[in-house]
């Protein structure tokens, strides 16, 4: 892999082991701190260690899907170089194989240094909680092997995510090395078993997730359901993406204006709707994931607050996972941004005598400039609209499946304003940076390129 | 002639790079273009054909020499001013890829119009319609240029440069890409265009054919205007192309 590549993955891997390893040794920490106050467990500690596993597996399948995302972003960047090895004589198995090992390593490597990580985040944050008399001293050791659940899941789940997102290497004919055979059009569309497995998927995962909301009203364990039908139903969406982000597009598209910029730009973003799908997934699933983690804290704080007494250390936990939570956000935001690029960069560089087409015409720079934007904009804005709708849904499902017993009824989504308003802000610098150096590229390319015959 | 040429280039020279790579495309040309004048440019390959049109266009500067367009002298422009002088008053019908693959074929038309953000007033709009309807596309006009043939397309890109009624049409090799007798169709609509509206067109041409649909023929070599010769038949072009190669 690129050095991009590889540190985006190592950088996904720790961060998710890390978070997982924080909260469960949290989780433990409050867990004997209940037992130690009120003499037994109780209700508040198994949700507490219900809510940590949930935490660690969502953000073991949000970092499966970051990765699984990068290493089909690299490898549609390196389609030429694997195209040579298969013409020397390399097999897309083996090439497929030696990719998803090396993420195995990085996922291994990352996941020591979380273990390391977390516990030490975890540790000070509860010596930090002891020293301002937030929370008693307790006996806990945080030696306890439930931690190394994330461990040893994050690295498997890499490699597995890495195999999955090396399909395009299959499709990848030794031809490429020696000219440029163009964009296949719809390569990674998998065909019918694809639409049939996500459709599938997205039924299911609808009808779990609703069962879970629906056993939330008798025991918190409903989370737990609700969780997987919340994992089955976004896999679902995110394998099915190549059919839902186009006409999303096209809406999105229509938005952006009638100028011949404006026009051109939206056109062009639905040019290459596998291309467009690879580059807007990543930042969908960011969102979403954003979305649902922050209505669902949110909604959790609102509502426990007053089930709960020793509301405190509820607190550090929940502080403890925006924290986490807040630089898994700025993970996701790097690796949205560096498909991104790519993909506007990619869209400028293939188009040369197109855009000099345009120039010759009478673009002038500055709305060449304002093409590469707009269709950077239309990309972040659906997706970041699309991951925002999921995310209060899945958000609010988790809440509700997870209070619906105390409660007696249904919890209102707590939409997290000041997130919801980062969201926006970051989607607006994302766009901006992740349009200005194509915008400026576009905007170098002479009139006279048009004429250019190769 | 005698009125006042639309476009007239004076001893214009251009130099690509500099030191010892340095190649000098243009020496010293001449040249004019009146209204509703139809002018071929022949010339061995590397004469400095496209570089000229290049020029013509506001596509590039020269490095000597002055080109007024409507009597203003476009040479010291900056790229903003050219790049509204092509948009207002020039026409490109180039080989290949004119068009904007994005955009169906009316749109790809009336590009320049919106470009210049105004819309074709009803009298622009009658003469677009029966442009198209000229150039045997009037059922296309909602399809991509994919789903074009190369002759259409070439068609399509001459309604987009003549549509906006530009003082000056500069087409390179538009018919290079096509066979024979689509390539004497395409002639034959930018002959026609310069007789019934008066249309300046200037188009580099390797086919002595294609030159005979011309008013008039310049001849380059090396970068110099080597000869000029009023309407000629085809076998005439080909004897002074010959001449021109024995000259070398
Ligand atoms: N961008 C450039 N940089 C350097 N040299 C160039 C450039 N463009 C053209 N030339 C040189 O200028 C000379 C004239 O080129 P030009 O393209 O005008 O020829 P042409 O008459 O159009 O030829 P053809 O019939 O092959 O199209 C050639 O020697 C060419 O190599
Ligand atoms: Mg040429």
């Amino acid at each position: 892999m690129t050095g991009r590549g590889r540190g985006a993955g190592l950088l996904v891997a720790a961060l998710s082991t890390g978070f997982g390893v924080a909260l469960l040794q949290l989780a433990g920490v409050l867990g004997a701190v209940t037992r130690q106050e009120t003499g037994n467990g109780g209700a508040a500690a198994a949700m507490l260690q219900v809510l940590a596993f949930v935490f660690v597996g969502l953000s073991v399948y949000c970092g499966a899907i970051v990765t699984t995302n990068t290493v089909a972003t690299v490898v549609a960047g390196r389609t030429r170089m694997i195209a040579l090895r298969r013409l020397l004589g390399g097999t897309a198995r083996a090439e497929r194989a030696a990719i998803a090992r090396e993420q195995l390593g990085i996922g291994a490597l990352g996941a020591l240094l979380g273990l390391v990580g977390g516990s030490a985040l975890a540790i000070v944050g509860y010596r930090i909680a002891v020293g301002t008399g937030t929370l008693p001293e307790s006996g806990y050791s945080f030696t306890d092997p439930t931690v190394l659940l994330p461990v040893v899941a994050v690295p498997l789940a890499g490699w597995a995510a890495a195999w999955a997102g090396s399909r395009r290497v299959l499709t990848v004919r030794p031809v490429q090395a020696v000219h440029d055979v163009g964009e296949p059009t719809d390569d990674e569309a998998g065909g019918r078993l694809r639409t049939v497995l996500a459709t599938v998927a997205v039924v299911g995962g609808t009808l779990l997730l609703v069962l879970g909301i629906l056993i939330g009203f008798l025991t918190p364990a409903g989370v737990i359901v609700a969780f997987l039908g919340g994992v089955v139903s976004f896999t679902g969406i995110v394998l099915a993406a190549h059919r839902v982000l186009p006409p999303a597009l096209a809406l999105v598209g229509r938005l952006a204006g009638r100028t011949p910029s404006a026009r051109i730009a939206a056109a062009n973003a639905l040019r290459y709707p596998v291309r467009s799908t690879r580059a807007t997934v990543g930042l969908v699933i960011g969102v979403t994931l954003i979305t649902t983690f922050a209505v669902a804290i949110t909604s959790f704080g609102a509502a426990l607050h007053h089930l709960l007494p020793g509301g405190s250390g509820l607190d550090v936990l929940l502080n403890g996972i925006t924290t986490v939570f807040s630089l898994l956000t700025a993970l996701s935001a790097v690796v949205a941004a560096v498909g991104l690029v790519s993909t506007l960069s990619l869209s400028v560089l293939q188009r040369t005598r197109e855009l000099g087409l345009l120039r010759a015409l009478g673009f002038g720079r500055r709305a060449m400039r304002a093409m590469v934007v707009v269709e950077g904009a239309q990309l972040v804005v659906t997706a970041t609209l699309l991951g925002l709708v999921l995310g209060v849904v899945y958000g609010w499902a988790g809440a509700q499946s997870l209070l619906g017993s105390m409660q007696k009824g249904l919890v209102a989504p707590a939409l997290p304003w000041p997130i919801v308003g980062a969201i926006v802000l970051g989607a607006v610098v994302l766009t901006l940076v992740a349009s200005l150096a194509p915008a400026a590229r576009a905007a170098r390319v002479a009139p006279v390129a048009a004429l250019a015959i190769e | 002639m005698d009125s006042t040429p639309v476009l007239s280039a004076t001893g214009v020279g251009k130099r690509y790079g500099a030191g010892d790579t340095a190649v000098v495309a243009l020496h010293d040309v001449a040249f004019e273009l009146h209204t509703g004048e139809f002018v071929a440019v022949m010339g061995p390959s590397g004469s400095g054909k496209s570089t000229l049109m290049h020029l013509i266009a506001g596509l590039d500067v020269p490095t000597s020499g002055r080109i007024l367009l409507d009597g203003r002298d476009i040479t010291g422009l900056g790229d903003a001013a050219l790049t509204e002088l092509r948009r207002d008053r020039i026409g490109f019908v180039f080989q290949a890829f004119n068009l904007v693959p994005t955009l169906d074929v009316i749109g790809n038309v009336l590009l320049p119009f919106e470009l210049r953000g105004v819309k074709p007033d009803a009298e622009q709009r009658a003469f677009i319609d029966r442009l198209l309807a000229d150039l045997g596309l009037a059922d296309r006009l909602r399809h991509r240029p994919g789903a074009l043939s190369g002759g259409q397309q070439q068609r399509v890109a001459i309604a987009r440069a003549l549509a906006g009624r530009p003082r000056v049409v500069v087409a390179d090799e538009p018919t290079g890409n096509l066979d024979s007798r689509t390539g004497r169709d395409v002639l034959g609509l930018l002959a026609d265009a310069a007789r019934r509206y008066g249309q300046a067109i200037v188009m580099v041409t390797h086919d002595p054919v294609a030159a005979s649909f011309a008013d008039r023929i310049v001849l380059l070599a090396d970068g110099r205007v080597a000869a000029e010769y009023g309407r000629s038949d085809p076998a005439e072009i080909a004897t002074f192309m010959l001449s021109l190669e024995d000259a070398r």
